[in-house]
C-alpha cells in the first residue's frame, strides 16, 4: 500500500450518490493525476480525504494506518494539504498572515529567567518566517503584501506555501492551471516537479488533458462517480483515449468548422474606443476597439482578470462607461440597458450562469422566457400568458434537448450543462443578430459543450456575428475565425485564427509582447 | 407548482413545531406569574372565535392587520424589507385626520367626496414617505432595514410634535380634531369594531394577489426578490421596480392609517398604534405567511381574534395583554428555522438535535 | 457661551458612553459576517434585569451580575438560532427586539403593579456614582468636560483600547476578520468559525450587559418602558458607517452621542413642544451620515446594477 489510498469510499448525499466505491492506491513521490468530466465526482473524493466531507462508507489510509479526518486541520496535521481552485484566502491580510492562519506566531516576554507568552501576534517573527520559506522555496512573492493587491498566479503560490509551511507529505492540487496562461502552467509544472525531487506526492485534479501529459506519473480517470481506471502515463495513454475513458464513448476534440467564408463587406458590431473605470477609480478598460462582421466568431484570449467581464458588463450594459461607442449595424447602442438591448437582436450568454443568466429558484418555463418576457406573446397588457409560456418551453425543451426531472422543475434542480442549455434555447431562439457569449461551456459535461459549440457555429454560418469571451485557448481557437488578446484591459494583439499558435497567444496574453494597433488599420483590412 | 408529499410533510411540521414551541414558551410566561395556560389559551381562542360578536370583533381588529400584513408581505416578495410600515401608517392616519378632520377647507367638498377624497390623501401620503426609503436604497444603496425603522421613530416623533403643538382635539389627551361626521366608515353593526374598511382590506388582499401572480409587475417582482442580480442582468431595472414596490407598499400602509382614522378612532392620537404597532403586527403577519398574499388574510385574521381574545381575558382574569406580544414574537423566533427538509425527512444533524428533544417532550 | 460649550461637551461624553460600550462590541458581531439586530434587545435586557433584580434582591451587586447573565443568555439564544440553526438573523434580531419590548411589560404588571416604570433609587444611590479624578479636578476648563464622569464612563475607553488590539493584535482577532471576509478561509485551516462567532457574541453581550448598567446605575436609576430608545440600532448603524473597524466606528457613535447631547440641552431652552420635535434629530442625524457615507461610495460605484446582494 502507499501512502494513502482508500477502500470502498463510497459517498452519497440522500438518494444521489456522488462516489462509489473508490480504491484509490498512490505511492509516495509519485506525481498522480485524477481526471474527469466536471460532476465525475473528483471534488467530492478530494472533500473526503481532506475531511471537509465524511464518507458514507468505506475507510481512507494514511501510511497503510486507517485514518478518519473529520476537519481539514487533522488532514493537514496528519501531512495531507490541498490548493483549492477558488483561493481560500483573506483579501485585506497581508501575505504572512494568510499563510500563518491557524498557527500564529505569538510574542513572548521574559520574566525572571521564564518566557511568558503573550496572547499578541508577533508580526516581525511572521514576516521573517515568510521570508525565509519564499527564499527557500524560491518563489517570486512579498510576504508582506496584501492579498487584494496581487495577482492570480502569485495568490496561488501563496497558497502553495500555505500547505509548505505545514510541511505536508501530500499535495493536492484541485484544478491549478483553470486561470493561469500557458507560461504561468509551464511554471507551475517546473514547481511541481521540484516539489516531487523535495520528496514530496503530488496530486493534480483536472479535466484538462495536456498539462496531465506532461508531468503525471499515472492518470486515474473517474465517470459518474466511479473510478474507471488507472493508466500509466505512457504512449499509449493518448489525449483521444483519456478523453473515451472520461466521457465513455468516442469525441471529438475538435468541432469541425464550416467553410462558409466570413463576410468581410458587413460590419454588424462595431466598438470603438469603449473605455471603463472600476469602483476604485482603475482604468479596467481602456481604448477597446473592434469589429465583428456578418459570418464570423470573435474570440477574446487572456488570461481571466483582464477586463474581460467589465468588457462584457459594457457591452451588456450592466456597467458605466467612460466614453467610447458601440453600433449595431451602424445604429448607436452604448449603455443601454439589457431588456433594450435584447429588444435590438443582441442575444447575452453571461459569464456568471448562476448569478446572472438563471434564477436558480424559479421554473425552467419562467427561465426561458426572461429578458423576453415582455414580448406580446407572452405579456399583454402587463399580464404574463402562462399557457403560452408553458407551451415555448415545451418547444424549446425538445428543439435544444434540455433534460428535465419532471415537468417543470426549478433551475437549481438541472445539471450545470442542462442550466447552460436554458440560457442557449432562451437567447438563441429568440434570433438574435448578435451573440455576446462570455465563458459559455465554463464547467459543463463534453457533451452539452459540443451541443453549445455546434449551435455556436450554426449561428454564425446563418449570418450573425458571435463575440465570445472564454478562459480556455482551445475553445477559442477551435471557434473564433478571428481573435483578439485582452491583457489589462487592453487589446494587445489582433489575428486570424489560423495564423497563430498557442505559444504566441500565450506571450501576448501574459503582456509580454503586444502589437502596435491602429483602429482603422485592423487584420481585417488585409 | 406542485409539491411532493414528502416537502408537504415538511412544511407541515415545519409550522407546528414553531407554533407547540411558542405556545410552550408562553405557557411558562404563565406559570411564572400563576396563570393556568391552558384557562388563557381558551379563554383566548372563545372571546375571539366563539361567537359571533366574537367575529365582529376579530374582524375589526384584523382589518388593519391585514392591510400592514400586506404592504409588509408586498415588498418582502421583492426581497426589500419594507419594516418602515408602521411610519408610513402613522403619515398616513395623520394626513387622513387632517383631510377628514375639515381642515384646509376640506369641508367644502361634497359630503360623497370626502371618505373617497381622505383615504387617498392617506394613501398618497403613506406612499410619498414610504418613497424616501426606497430612493435612499435606490440610488445611494443604503440598507431599507435600518433606514425604514428610522424612519419610523421619526414619523411618530412628528406626529406626537404636530398633536402636541398644533391640535388640541381633545382636553385629556393630545390628538387632532375629530373628523367630520360625514367622513366616518360607518360600522357594519353599530355594537362592533368591525366597519366597512374591511371590504378595502379584502380589495387589498384581491388586487396584491392579482399583482403578485398574473402580472409582469408581479413576475418580475418574484424574479427580483428570488435573486436580485439575475434581475438586473436580464433587464428588469431594479431600482424603478424597487420604487414601485416601496409606491404600492406605502399606499396600502396609508390606507391602513386612513381606515384607522376614520371608521374607530375618529381622530388622530399618536398613540393609536402601539404595543407593538399595527405596523409590526403586519411584519410578525408577514414572516409566519412566507409573504403569501391568502396567508396574510388568514394568519392576520387569527391575530385579530387573539388581540381580541386577549383583551376579553384581560378584562375577565386579568391577564396582561403583553402575554400576547411575547406569544407572538416567540412564533416567529421558532418560525424562522426549517426543521427538516423535504430531502431527507429526519432531523438535521448538529445544531438542531435539541429541538428534537424540545418536541418531543 | 463657553458653560454651553462645556455642558455640551460633558454631556456627550455622557451619553456616548453607552452607544461606545455597545458599539466596540457589536463590531466583533458584524465582523464575522452576522448582522445583529438583537444590540437593541441586549440593552434593554441589561436595563430591565439590572433594576428588576436590583429591587428584588435590595442589593445592586445582584443587579449587576444579572445583567450580565441575562445579556449573554440573550445573545445565547440568539446564537442557537443563528449560527447553529442558520436561521436569517434579521428576523431573529427583530423577533428577539420585540420580544424584549414585551416582557419587561408583562414581568411589571404582573409583579410591581406599573406597567411601565421601575425605582431603584432606594439603593442606588445616583450621587455617589460621580468620580472626582484627582489631577483633572484642579485644571480649570477641562475639570468641566472630563471630571466628575462615572466609573463605567472612563472604564469604556480602556475596554475600546482593549478590544482594538484584540480585533488587531490577536488570534481570536485575525480569525474573526478572515471568518467574516472569506469563510471557507477560515475553515480550511481548522478555524471553528461557529465558536468565533460564538465568542464574539459573548463579547457583544458582556458590551452590552455594561451599556445598559451605564444607563440605570449611573444615569437615571430606575427602568422605564422603551429606555434603550433605540440605542442599539444606532449602535448598528454606526458599525455600518464605520466599516465594521472597531475604532472607526466608535468615532460615528461619538457623533451620535453628541447629537443627542445636543438634543438634550437645546430642550433646556426652548419651549416643551418644540422639545418634541427635537425627538427626531438623533434618528435624523443617522440617516444624514449614511447619505454622507454612502453618497462617495455610490458615485465610486461604477456598476449600473446591485451585485452582492
Amino acid at each position: 500500500m502507499g501512502i494513502i489510498s482508500t477502500k470502498n469510499l463510497t459517498k452519497k448525499f440522500g438518494d444521489f450518490t456522488a462516489n462509489k466505491e473508490i480504491n484509490l492506491d498512490i505511492e509516495a513521490g509519485e506525481i498522480r493525476a485524477i481526471i474527469g468530466e466536471n460532476g465525475a465526482g473528483k471534488t467530492t473524493l478530494m472533500n473526503m480525504l481532506y475531511g471537509v466531507l465524511q464518507p458514507t462508507e468505506g475507510q481512507i489510509y494514511f501510511e497503510e494506518k486507517p485514518v478518519t479526518f473529520h476537519t481539514p486541520k487533522d488532514a493537514i496535521a496528519c501531512g495531507l494539504g490541498m490548493v483549492h481552485q477558488h483561493f481560500r484566502l483573506s483579501p485585506s491580510l497581508t501575505v504572512y498572515e494568510n499563510i500563518l492562519l491557524g498557527v500564529e506566531e505569538m510574542k513572548t516576554a521574559k520574566v525572571g529567567n521564564k518566557k511568558i507568552r503573550l496572547p499578541l501576534i508577533d508580526n516581525k517573527a511572521e514576516y521573517r518566517i515568510i521570508d525565509d520559506l519564499v527564499r527557500k522555496y524560491n518563489f517570486n512573492l512579498d510576504p508582506g503584501s496584501k492579498i487584494k493587491d496581487l495577482s492570480v498566479g502569485a495568490r496561488q503560490r501563496v497558497e502553495i506555501l500555505k500547505m509548505l509551511y505545514r510541511d505536508v507529505k501530500v499535495l493536492v492540487l484541485d484544478e491549478p492551471t483553470a486561470v493561469l496562461i500557458p507560461q504561468e502552467i509551464e511554471e507551475l509544472i517546473k514547481e511541481i516537479l521540484e516539489l516531487k525531487k523535495a520528496g514530496k506526492t503530488i496530486i493534480i485534479i483536472t479535466h484538462k488533458l495536456n498539462e496531465v501529459k506532461m508531468c503525471a506519473d499515472y492518470i486515474s480517470v473517474m465517470r459518474r462517480g466511479e473510478l474507471v481506471g488507472t493508466v500509466p502515463n505512457d504512449e499509449n495513454a493518448t489525449r483521444e483515449s483519456l478523453a473515451e475513458m472520461m466521457v465513455g464513448r468516442p469525441v471529438l476534440l475538435r468541432v469541425q468548422k464550416s467553410e462558409k467564408p466570413v463576410d468581410r463587406d458587413k460590419v454588424v458590431y462595431e466598438v470603438n474606443n469603449l473605455s471603463a473605470r472600476d469602483g476604485a477609480g482603475r482604468e479596467v478598460v481602456k481604448n477597446v476597439s473592434f469589429k465583428i462582421h456578418a459570418n464570423e466568431v470573435l474570440g477574446v484570449a487572456g488570461i481571466e482578470g483582464n477586463g474581460q467581464s467589465e468588457l462584457m458588463y459594457l457591452l451588456t450594459g450592466l456597467m458605466k462607461s467612460t466614453g467610447g461607442s458601440v453600433k449595431l449595424n451602424g445604429e448607436e447602442i452604448l449603455q443601454l440597458h439589457p431588456d433594450e438591448l435584447r429588444e435590438k437582436g443582441i442575444g447575452i450568454i453571461p459569464e456568471d450562469r448562476y448569478k446572472q443568466g438563471l434564477c436558480l429558484s424559479l421554473p425552467v418555463s419562467t427561465n426561458l422566457i426572461t429578458g423576453y418576457h415582455k414580448q406580446k406573446r407572452f405579456c399583454k397588457a402587463g399580464m404574463m400568458n402562462f399557457r403560452e409560456i408553458r407551451k415555448n418551453k415545451e418547444e424549446l425543451v425538445k428543439k435544444y434537448d434540455i433534460r428535465l426531472s419532471g415537468t417543470d422543475p426549478v433551475v437549481s434542480a438541472l445539471s450545470g450543462g442542462n442550466g447552460q442549455k436554458v440560457i442557449v434555447a432562451r437567447e438563441f431562439s429568440n434570433d438574435p443578430e448578435v451573440l455576446l457569449a462570455s465563458q459559455p461551456t465554463r464547467g459543463i459535461d463534453v457533451g452539452a459543450t459540443e451541443f453549445i459549440h455546434q449551435n455556436i457555429l450554426k449561428m454564425r454560418d446563418e449570418g450573425k456575428a458571435v463575440f465570445l469571451i472564454s478562459s480556455e485557448l482551445t475553445e477559442i481557437k477551435s471557434l473564433a475565425d478571428r481573435i483578439i488578446v485582452i491583457y489589462d484591459g487592453e487589446i494587445v494583439g489582433e489575428f486570424l485564427e489560423e495564423e497563430v499558435s498557442f505559444h504566441e497567444l500565450g506571450l501576448y496574453m501574459s503582456g509580454a509582447k503586444r502589437m502596435e494597433r491602429d483602429s482603422e488599420e485592423t487584420v481585417d483590412s488585409k | 407548482m406542485q409539491y411532493s408529499t414528502r416537502e408537504k410533510i415538511a412544511n407541515i411540521t415545519n409550522k407546528i413545531i414553531p407554533l407547540l414551541c411558542a405556545f410552550a414558551v408562553g405557557a411558562v410566561f404563565c406559570l411564572i406569574i400563576g396563570y393556568n395556560p391552558f384557562e388563557i389559551y381558551g379563554l383566548i381562542i372563545k372571546g375571539g372565535f366563539g361567537s359571533f360578536g366574537g367575529w365582529m370583533y376579530t374582524l375589526g381588529f384584523a382589518c388593519p392587520i391585514i392591510m400592514t400584513g400586506m404592504a409588509t408581505a408586498f415588498s418582502f416578495k421583492a426581497g426589500v424589507w419594507n419594516i418602515g410600515v408602521e411610519g408610513q401608517l402613522y403619515i398616513g392616519a395623520y394626513a387622513t385626520a387632517l383631510i377628514a378632520g375639515g381642515y384646509y377647507g376640506m369641508d367644502k367638498i361634497p359630503p360623497a367626496l370626502q371618505i373617497p377624497v381622505a383615504l387617498l390623501g392617506g394613501a398618497l401620503a403613506g406612499m410619498l414617505y414610504a418613497l424616501i426609503p426606497a430612493i435612499l436604497k435606490a440610488y445611494i444603496n443604503i440598507d431599507v432595514v435600518v433606514t425604514t425603522i428610522m424612519f419610523n421613530y421619526i414619523a411618530i416623533a412628528l406626529t406626537r410634535f404636530m398633536c402636541k403643538a398644533f391640535h388640541q382635539g381633545s382636553e385629556t389627551y393630545d390628538s387632532t380634531e375629530a373628523i367630520m361626521e360625514t367622513a366616518v366608515i360607518p360600522k357594519i353593526m353599530t355594537r362592533y369594531r368591525c366597519t366597512y374598511a374591511i371590504f378595502i382590506a379584502l380589495a387589498i388582499v384581491v388586487i396584491v394577489t392579482f399583482i403578485i401572480y398574473k402580472t409582469r409587475l408581479g413576475y418580475e417582482i418574484s424574479a427580483i426578490g428570488r435573486q436580485f442580480e439575475f434581475s438586473e442582468a436580464v433587464g428588469m431595472r431594479a431600482k424603478k421596480k424597487i420604487m414601485i414596490v416601496f409606491a404600492i407598499s406605502g399606499i396600502i400602509a396609508g390606507l391602513a392609517g386612513a381606515t384607522e382614522v376614520m371608521g374607530v378612532n375618529k381622530n388622530f392620537m399618536p398613540n393609536f398604534s402601539q404595543n407593538p404597532g399595527l405596523g409590526w403586527e403586519g411584519y410578525f403577519v408577514a414572516v409566519l405567511s412566507d409573504n403569501n398574499p391568502i396567508a396574510v388574510l388568514i394568519v392576520a385574521i387569527i391575530f385579530g381574534g387573539f388581540r381580541y381574545g386577549s383583551i376579553s381575558a384581560q378584562s375577565k382574569v386579568g391577564m396582561p395583554l403583553d402575554l400576547l406580544n411575547i406569544l407572538k414574537s416567540t412564533l416567529i423566533l421558532f418560525y424562522a428555522i426549517r426543521y427538516i427538509s423535504a430531502n431527507n425527512i429526519k432531523f438535521k444533524k448538529k445544531g438542531t438535535n435539541w429541538m428534537k428533544e424540545k418536541s418531543n417532550a | 457661551m463657553l458653560n454651553f460649550i462645556t455642558n455640551l461637551l460633558f454631556y456627550t461624553i455622557r451619553q456616548a458612553t453607552p452607544l461606545l460600550l455597545c458599539t466596540v462590541g457589536g463590531v466583533f458581531v458584524q465582523k464575522a459576517g452576522t448582522m445583529n439586530f438583537a444590540l437593541e434587545a441586549a440593552i434593554n435586557t441589561s436595563c430591565f434585569a439590572s433594576i428588576v433584580f436590583t429591587v428584588i434582591t435590595g442589593n445592586p451587586v445582584w443587579g449587576v451580575c444579572s445583567a450580565i447573565l441575562s445579556c449573554l443568555l440573550l445573545n445565547a439564544l440568539f446564537g442557537v438560532f443563528v449560527v447553529n440553526c442558520k436561521a436569517n438573523a434579521v428576523i431573529i434580531g427583530l423577533a428577539l427586539n420585540l420580544l424584549m419590548q414585551a416582557v419587561p411589560p408583562y414581568i411589571l404588571s404582573a409583579f410591581f403593579d406599573s406597567r411601565g416604570l421601575l425605582l431603584a433609587t432606594d439603593y442606588i444611590d445616583l450621587g455617589s456614582v460621580p468620580v472626582d479624578v484627582p489631577i483633572l479636578r484642579s485644571i480649570p476648563v477641562v475639570s468641566d468636560i472630563f471630571n466628575g464622569h462615572t466609573p463605567l464612563t472612563y472604564a469604556t475607553y480602556l475596554i475600546i483600547a482593549v478590544l482594538t488590539v484584540v480585533f488587531y493584535k490577536t488570534k481570536f482577532g485575525i480569525y474573526t476578520q478572515v471568518t467574516g471576509e472569506n469563510l471557507s478561509a477560515a475553515e480550511a485551516v481548522g478555524i471553528k468559525t461557529d465558536h468565533i462567532k460564538w465568542i464574539a457574541l459573548c463579547i457583544s453581550a458582556v458590551c452590552c450587559a455594561l451599556s445598559g448598567l451605564n444607563l440605570t446605575f449611573e444615569q437615571v436609576g430606575s427602568y422605564s418602558l422603551d429606555m434603550s430608545s433605540a440605542r442599539g440600532l444606532i449602535c448598528l448603524s454606526a458599525i455600518n458607517c464605520g466599516r465594521k473597524e472597531p475604532v472607526r466606528s466608535c468615532v460615528y457613535s461619538f457623533i451620535f452621542g453628541f447629537t443627542r447631547a445636543l438634543q438634550l440641552m437645546i430642550s433646556n431652552y426652548v419651549s416643551p413642544d418644540i422639545t418634541l420635535v427635537m425627538e427626531v434629530v438623533p434618528y435624523l442625524m443617522i440617516i444624514i451620515v449614511f447619505l454622507v457615507t454612502q453618497i462617495p461610495e455610490a458615485r465610486r460605484n461604477t456598476m449600473r446594477i446591485f451585485s452582492n446582494e
